[in-house]
């Protein structure tokens, strides 16, 4: 009975594996059954569950970067409320991605009301058509407020998507962005679901004699189930085509196929993390969907190492309802996928990347360089109160070390210095200029450098978290793969870190120029018609060094650093210079830098002038770091995004303005009235 | 591989393979037809020559390569017979489906059905007139029955025919109350049974016997496939049909490039496919402009639509007669198979109007890695100017 | 500044060596690269190395907002380095004074000179192009990117072929009917050449009007715009072959990606022509042994991959060579990078046959291959010397101050910091 045997498996692949278009979210369960917790996740349970080891653009990862990935890319932070009166023990508390992830796979229900997708404008919901009432522009939505919307919201991302990247505006970006958010909410509601094949509480008789159910509701773990299916498709092609068996048999398993369908869409296939690690027939860490897919077109069991895992994942979700069950089950999970992957040798560094999520070093040397920032402004209206200046130093010093720890922990993590992601060099500018700023006051001691330390240090941060958010969007993480002309160690750390600290300087020069144009105006104006006091003229002379001196490092890096460029791209592939976009933004800084010290040097500028030149400078430097990146060609494409040139140009008017105002006050408050009395 | 790269002169020669410059400057001896003089002063030896030089080809033949014939070396597949057949009056057709290889239903009672099936059944054709009887409520038919059913003569094989009448519910859901079924079970080739079925209700029957007579009297397999055309659905060995599709014959030929997978049409639109590498090219039949169309293709790669100085400044090859106008662009591409935008893709497309078509237009189109493209393009106007009507 | 300049000379030298010489041309060239880079969006990278770094002049318009631009006329690339070499010799080496303070500076100049130089030597005499190899074959020559020629041998020979040939710098110029006959003692026949065009399409001569270009077996080729990457563009060009002293003649045109040489009788033998990118040899041959590519795991993006190849001497003697990127071959004068692989699908994928999987290397011929290397250690020195040498000074004097401010009570502090 060959034949039969052909047209059934046919069916069943073409029923499992082709037909559920995205669209078709799986739909959440109707079950009854506790839809609360008793308490909140055991500590234990959630640590175990957050180790699952994940693998994702390139790399093995903890479950928990994968969902805080999520959730942040979602919520905009790593972190969700529980609501008042969902009933949950742990009600109006916060909890973290895993323990977020957790409701939303075991208590569907109540989780869907969690405020976790943060809508940025709510023309977005008017355009999908939900009035909803009560919220700010831009406010969070529960995935119960959101899924009338779905359908209009699919038709408006469908639409987005057939513009051109560069050619979508806000809402557009909104709605890709909050469609891709769904999806992967389906997929974390769905990911434990997929673990188990449905056949009913009360199954037609040929199915019940080759499945057992393992709870009231008729769910079995998915391995269990696909040996049940072949056992029972086989005892099928024994009947023939002619015999009404024949068509009772395929009606009574189309419940089973259509559960498989699920377990098999095309949806997991897709968005779902890769957590069984690699076995033997495959090299490739797959989900269980892919593994399921495999299985049936070879007309195979799943593999028997990959079994256990997909036991522990579907007899947990079978327990759901039982917390103390699913916590076990879980743990088991965890413990089975680590042990494999170990055995195989690619668990990846877990425990370290955990704790580096944990600690959280970036938004937390935020919070320290804001309080050492306003330390700073106190210091300056009560400069005799002597402690403010040391409270500020060591915020700012706390600040740079939770920097720098961050940035060692990434290298190790990644086995490569940390500059080859846009995402990297705003760390490693920011830790670069903030210790540069602490070194020059050090130098210097007039607290400028110091409150410069604490503005950089806080933009830097404030810059490096909306990036990531960014990231999260587009990529997934920040610790995404290279592509293969930056793997090389020696040129990262070589002619990536001396540019990056190029560009450093160069930011540090504009924010000193900033400084020394305000002050010197002050002066001026303070002082109008007289000479300046000779304390404060000397002052603003060591002030203005300290402007020409910081472009005099930058340019120093910035040289060597573009011709390292230019000796790297010799030895990758045989030409020094080609006029990429990227080498001409680094190309610019040296120019600028150049004419600034040449003009210095001939005579044409004095400190206000190149205090001006340096704040137009930071404008070039913005330009080299980000702009180049959004024209969209070039070699160097380490960061193709959208919505920056926006704020770029922001920046470049504020420069342009700044600027133009310094160059009119100069001669009204300046020139005519006293001189600094500089050569 | 990386295209930019800085001009340059090359003056060196290679130093082993020795340079045999001849010094001679340019003559300045002017002349109509051959202009000034010049002498060549660079040589090569080469290990061995560079192309194969072996025939004089026409014009033609050496910009495109020789054209292959069509179907070369293509495997034969095993294929289903199509059918022709008298439409019987009253009747009309039904798209095919699996297992309805002809479907026909009477044009005023949707309660009714004429259907062909053809697959290899080893239950046997009484185990099938069984079934036919018992979706009337009748019970099996004994030894003494089955021998004294009707015998004829159906494509050119002996087939036996069953009539049998009552409450009908059949697998389609189709249901009635008194209805008269009538079969046929003969053979459609050597390892292939045919099943003809006819259903209506009782009141209509002998209008319907007639018909089925004549149907049958009629049925043929179908002469303009070829047994083996090579663009039938692969189909598993036995496995009876899967659609309708196989029997469709595109009303145009082609040369299939070498190197490329072929694949029968994935959907009415579209005549072949052909795929190599992350490339795909596919033929199809469309309606529609050329300004239409273009500005399709261009709005696909993320590019604006062509003005109609861009449109006139398009390329023009001669295709089917006429010249196709070929667009040829770089972009992002959104397709129907990528979610997103894939950056960094060609296409080539052609439209073809052909004359006395009716306006129905030709178009060709290839899409994938741009360089992979660019490089393929001569497969692509290979297949162009390889087109022509079935039967022309 | 060094003293007054009294000859003609000497005062040219000044002007040269002027600030705001160089200054004029650091800005210039600055808003050059500038420019340049928002116009690739426009025109891509190939023509805007043309057209604003290789060029005497530039006319281009400078975004100051969106959709605002103000026109703008520049003096174009080549001219701007070379004002800003010949200054940086005369003013930044020549007539700088030579103290313990400008000895950094001198050196920095030094390296940028060299940089320069090497440019100018690489830009003269490097040949650059790709081999694209399978496993298993042998390959002893490279194709140029950009450069095409002419080839024309003798069928009769299998191996051991003598080529000759007409380099495309020979007949570019040959707008429509300008004609150039080539003749050459080794072929029994002249070449005559025209209608040169950069990028061309065979069309049929049917219903189109008046063809622009001879008609050849009811084909002509037709002129195409120019397009952004000379490499993909598809050369083309008319021949006629006259023989037996100019009574005969064989006319066709050539094209760039045509499959198979035009083939004609003369002299009682056969020959063949064909138009290619230009073809240089290598004094060594490489054969591949195994394309390696190591992707990132569970994706198809390759985190680094390399070619085994075998460098086989004239002698016959081998050696096996690892060649990955970053990491090129370098013998004999030439160096041989991993450029790409093939064939690839969007992702980068690999996909085919083993088979069909083939390496690319990019080959180049450069006589100032390290010179960049040079020139960054000499830059490096010297601007490291000068910044550690102002910064020991500005240090000192910042001690010093520090005392006297000391001294005084730190008025100078408090005025500082009210200066906020």
């Amino acid at each position: 009975m060959q034949m039969n045997r052909s047209i059934l498996f046919g069916l069943l692949a073409a029923l499992a594996l082709v037909v559920p278009s995205l669209a078709q979210a799986p739909s959440a369960t109707t079950d009854a059954g506790p839809t609360v917790r008793e308490r909140p996740w055991s500590d234990e349970a959630v640590a175990a569950f957050g180790a699952l080891p994940v693998q994702e653009s390139g790399r093995v990862k903890p479950f928990s970067t994968w969902v805080g990935f999520r959730l942040f890319a979602m919520n905009h932070k790593r972190s969700v409320r529980i609501p008042e009166g969902s009933g949950m023990p742990d009600a109006g508390e916060k909890i973290d991605p895993v323990r977020w992830a957790l409701d939303v796979a075991f208590y569907p229900e109540a989780a869907r009301e969690y405020e976790c997708f943060l809508v940025q404008d709510d023309d977005l919901l008017d355009r999908i058509g939900l009035a909803v009432d009560g919220k700010k522009k831009r406010d969070r939505y529960s995935y119960l407020e959101l899924e009338p919307g779905r359908a209009r919201l699919s038709e408006l991302a469908t639409a987005a998507r057939n513009v051109d990247a560069k050619a979508r505006d806000r809402i557009d970006v909104y709605a890709l962005n909050l469609e891709a958010a769904l999806f992967h909410y389906d997929v974390i509601e769905g990911f434990a679901r997929a673990a188990v094949i449905r056949v009913g509480a009360n199954p037609p008789e040929s199915v019940a004699k080759h499945f057992t159910g393992r709870n009231g509701r008729g769910e079995v773990p998915l391995p269990e189930a696909l040996d049940a299916l072949y056992v029972g498709l086989r005892e099928l092609n024994d009947v023939t085509e002619g015999d009404p068996r024949f068509q009772a048999g395929i009606a009574d398993y189309g419940r089973v196929v259509e559960s498989f369908q699920v377990a098999g869409s095309d949806l997991f296939a897709r968005w779902m993390p890769a957590f069984l690690p690699p076995a033997a027939e495959s090299e490739e860490w797959r989900n269980s969907a892919e593994v399921l897919a495999a299985a049936v077109k070879s007309q195979e069991p799943l593999p028997a190492e990959l079994v256990p895992a997909l036991e522990a994942l579907g007899a947990a979700y079978a327990a759901r309802g039982d917390q103390g069950a699913v916590e076990q089950h879980l743990g088991t999970l965890s413990e089975e996928a680590r042990t494999f992957a170990e055995a195989q040798g690619v668990q990846g560094d877990l425990e370290l990347e955990r704790s580096y999520y944990r600690a959280d070093y970036f938004y937390r040397a935020l919070y320290l360089f804001i309080a050492a920032f306003l330390f700073a402004a106190i210091g300056w209206i009560l400069p005799q109160v002597g402690v403010l200046s040391k409270l500020t130093w060591i915020l700012t010093l706390g600040g740079l070390g939770l920097v720098v720890t961050g940035v060692a922990v990434r290298c190790i993590l990644l086995d490569r210095p940390p500059v080859a992601t846009l995402y990297e060099t705003i760390l490693f500018i920011t830790a670069g200029a903030v210790a540069a700023c602490l070194f020059a006051e050090k130098v210097t001691r007039y607290r400028i450098a110091l409150a410069g330390a604490t503005v950089l240090g806080m933009s830097g941060m404030f810059l490096a978290h909306k990036w990531e958010v960014k990231e999260a969007v587009s990529q997934g993480d920040t610790m995404g793969g290279l592509v293969a002309v930056l793997n090389s160690n020696f040129w990262l750390a070589t002619h990536v870190t001396t540019v990056t600290f190029g560009y450093a300087a160069g930011l540090m020069a504009a924010l000193f120029g900033h400084g020394y144009i305000v002050a010197r105006l002050y002066h001026g104006s303070r002082n109008a018609g007289r000479p300046l006091p000779p304390g404060v003229a000397k002052g603003l002379r060591s002030f203005g060094g300290l402007v020409y001196g910081t472009i005099g490092f930058g340019l120093v890096l910035s040289v060597v650093g573009t011709i390292l460029g230019g000796v790297w791209a010799n030895d990758s592939w045989g030409r020094f210079w080609g006029w990429d976009p990227k080498e001409n933004g680094a190309l610019m800084i040296v120019l600028y830098q150049l004419v600034i010290v040449h003009a210095r040097l001939g005579g044409y500028i004095k400190d206000f002038g190149i205090s001006v030149l340096a704040v137009v400078g930071g404008g070039i430097v913005a330009f080299s770091w980000w702009h180049v990146n959004q024209l969209g060609v070039g070699l160097h494409s380490y960061g193709f995004t959208d919505g920056v040139v926006r704020n770029l140009l922001v920046y470049y008017l504020f420069v342009a303005v700044f600027t133009a105002a310094s160059l009119a006050l100069y001669p009204l408050l300046v020139k005519k009235r006293t001189a600094v009395g500089t050569t | 591989m990386n295209s930019i790269q800085r001009p340059h002169r090359a003056r060196r020669v290679g130093a082993l393979l020795a340079p045999i410059v001849v010094s001679l400057g340019l003559a300045g001896c002017e002349d109509g037809e051959t202009g000034e003089r010049a002498t060549i002063t660079k040589t090569r030896l080469a290990a061995a020559a560079y192309a194969d030089a072996s025939e004089q080809l026409s014009l033609e033949e050496r910009l495109m390569g020789r054209r292959r014939p069509a179907a070369d070396e293509t495997p034969q597949r095993p294929a289903l017979p199509s059918y022709t057949f008298d439409l019987p009056e009253g009747w009309k057709a039904l798209p095919p489906r699996q297992f309805r290889e002809v479907n026909l239903r009477l044009v005023d009672d949707e309660a009714s059905q004429l259907t062909v099936a053809t697959f290899q059944d080893r239950a046997g054709a009484r185990a099938n007139l069984d079934r036919w009887r018992r979706e009337v409520g009748a019970g099996e038919l004994t030894d003494a029955e089955y021998d004294a059913l009707e015998r004829r003569t159906v494509l050119g094989a002996p087939a036996v025919l069953i009539e049998a009448r009552g409450p009908y519910a059949g697998m389609g859901g189709m249901k009635l109350d008194d209805a008269v079924v009538m079969g046929a079970v003969g053979k459609a080739k050597s390892d292939l049974d045919l099943f003809v079925k006819l259903v209506v209700a009782a009141d209509r029957a002998d209008a319907a016997r007639e018909a089925f007579d004549g149907f049958l009297a009629s049925l043929r397999v179908g002469e303009n496939t070829p047994p083996t055309d090579p663009r039938a659905p692969q189909r598993g060995a036995g496995a009876p049909s899967s659609a309708g599709s196989g029997g469709r014959v595109s009303p145009l030929t082609w040369a299939a490039p070498s190197g490329w997978s072929e694949e029968p049409p994935t959907s009415q639109f579209r005549e072949v496919t052909f795929r190599r590498g992350g490339m795909e090219m596919y033929l199809s039949l469309a309606r529609g402009d050329v300004a239409g169309n273009v500005a399709r293709w261009a709005g696909q790669l993320g590019q604006p639509a062509p003005d109609d100085a861009a449109l006139a400044a398009l390329e023009r090859v001669p295709s089917l007669g006429v010249d196709a106008v070929v667009y040829e662009g770089v972009g992002s591409l959104t397709s129907m198979r990528s979610r997103t935008p894939v950056p960094g893709q060609r296409m080539l497309a052609a439209i073809v109007r052909p004359e006395n078509a009716g306006g129905t237009i030709v178009t060709l189109k290839l899409t994938g890695p741009d360089a992979d493209v660019a490089a393929a393009k001569p497969d692509f106007m290979d297949v162009l100017s390889s087109l022509e009507m079935r039967g022309r | 500044m060094a003293k007054k300049p009294t000859t003609v000379l000497g005062r040219a030298a000044a002007v040269l060596g002027s600030y705001w010489l160089a200054l004029a041309m650091l800005v210039n060239l600055f808003l050059l690269t500038w420019l340049g880079t928002l116009d690739q969006v426009n025109k891509g990278i190939y023509r805007v190395q043309q057209e604003y770094f290789e060029s005497w002049w530039v006319v281009t318009e400078a975004p100051i907002w969106p959709d605002v631009e103000i026109p703008l006329v520049l003096l174009g690339g080549m001219p701007t380095m070379s004002l800003l070499t010949i200054g940086l010799v005369f003013g930044g080496l020549v007539r700088i004074r030579k103290t313990r303070r400008t000895v950094g500076v001198i050196i920095a100049h030094v390296g940028i000179a060299v940089m320069m130089l090497g440019g100018i030597v690489e830009f003269e005499q490097k040949q650059y192009g790709n081999l694209v190899l399978r496993e298993g074959q042998r390959g002893s020559s490279y194709s140029d990117y950009e450069d095409r020629e002419i080839v024309v041998w003798n069928t009769a020979s299998e191996v051991g072929v003598e080529e000759t040939i007409i380099p495309e710098r020979d007949f570019d110029d040959l707008d429509g009917e300008r004609r150039r006959t080539f003749t050459s003692d080794a072929l029994p026949f002249d070449i005559v050449l025209s209608h040169y065009m950069h990028n061309a399409f065979p069309e049929r001569a049917v219903g189109v009007g008046v063809p622009t270009a001879p008609v050849i077996e009811s084909l002509y080729l037709k002129k195409l715009a120019r397009l952004d990457s000379p490499e993909a563009e598809r050369r083309g060009v008319y021949v006629k072959v006259l023989k037996d002293g100019g009574t005969s003649m064989d006319s066709s045109f050539l094209l760039g990606t045509e499959r198979k040489p035009f083939v004609f009788e003369a002299g009682g033998q056969t020959w063949a022509m064909m138009l290619r990118k230009e073809a240089y040899d290598l004094p060594f041959d490489i054969r591949m042994v195994d394309f390696v590519k190591d992707d990132h795991p569970g994706m198809s993006m390759a985190r680094s991959y390399s070619s085994d190849v075998v460098r086989i001497d004239r002698e016959g003697g081998e050696t096996p060579v690892h060649i990955r990127m970053n990491e090129p071959m370098r013998s004999d004068g030439y160096i041989v990078y991993q450029s790409g692989y093939g064939p690839q699908d969007a992702s980068g994928q690999l996909i085919g046959t083993p088979e069909e999987t083939y390496s690319v290397f990019a080959i180049s011929n450069n006589p100032s291959d390290r010179i960049p290397w040079i020139a960054v250690t000499i830059i490096a020195a010297g601007l490291v010397w000068t910044f550690v040498d102002r910064l020991i000074v500005f240090l000192a004097k910042q001690g010093r101050r520090r005392e006297m401010v000391r001294k005084a009570g730190g008025a100078s502090k408090s005025d500082m910091g009210a200066a906020a």
